[in-house]
């Protein structure tokens, strides 16, 4: 898993400077797929 | 029962997933997350006697318990606010436009925007009012998991 604080605006997805761990779960659902 | 959740799928009216041999049959998908993936896998099939099915490099594993499978990931911590283990559930839909639509509509967070997957799926993944994760599928081919690097699980010996 890639340094969070490398994707951070592409997970922080609600734009409220702050990582959910709903967000963090969905950035590594899409990432490479869910399968 | 059978009959019962085929009554409830004709009133949903959404079919059952086209075969995709790079997917689990069933339709609602639960997906686990663990620090250690092989510790997980072992640990599911000892306690709970699921057998892995396929193995997704060294970050995912589907786990079949009878006709249904979960899958199981991958997710190194630290986790925000101290949280060591959470989940996400991964729904097969016929049409992914049409439900992106409708979730968009509704005021569903949209995590990513649908996606084509070399697995042979187009996904989206969105958050719900309760912050839990959904990932919505739809199946666009029906891929060997060789074609992809995946690999299937000899259900004898446990091994690729």
């Amino acid at each position: 898993m890639p340094r969070l604080a490398e994707h951070f605006a592409e997970i922080d997805t609600d734009s409220n400077g702050q990582l959910s761990t709903a967000e963090i779960v969905a950035y590594i659902q899409q990432r490479r797929g869910s399968r | 029962m059978r009959s019962a959740l085929a009554a409830h799928a004709v009133l949903t009216d959404e079919p059952a997933p086209p075969p995709n041999r790079s997917m689990p049959a069933n339709t609602v998908i639960p997906v686990l997350l663990y620090p250690d993936l092989r510790a997980a896998v072992a640990w599911l099939g000892a306690a709970f006697g699921f057998d892995e099915r396929l193995r997704v490099g060294d970050h995912r594993a589907q786990l079949c318990f009878g006709s249904a499978c979960i899958v199981a990931a991958q997710s190194d911590p630290p986790y925000p606010l101290g949280v060591n283990s959470t989940h996400a559930t991964m729904v097969r839909v016929a049409n992914l436009a049409t439900h992106y639509r409708r979730a968009t509509a509704a005021g569903a967070r949209i995590a990513s925007a649908p996606t084509d997957y070399a697995f042979g799926e187009r996904q989206y993944t969105a958050v719900d009012l309760g912050g839990h994760v959904w990932t919505f599928s739809q199946t666009i081919a029906d891929c060997e998991p060789a074609a992809w690097g995946g690999q299937l699980i000899d259900a004898a010996s446990g091994a690729p």
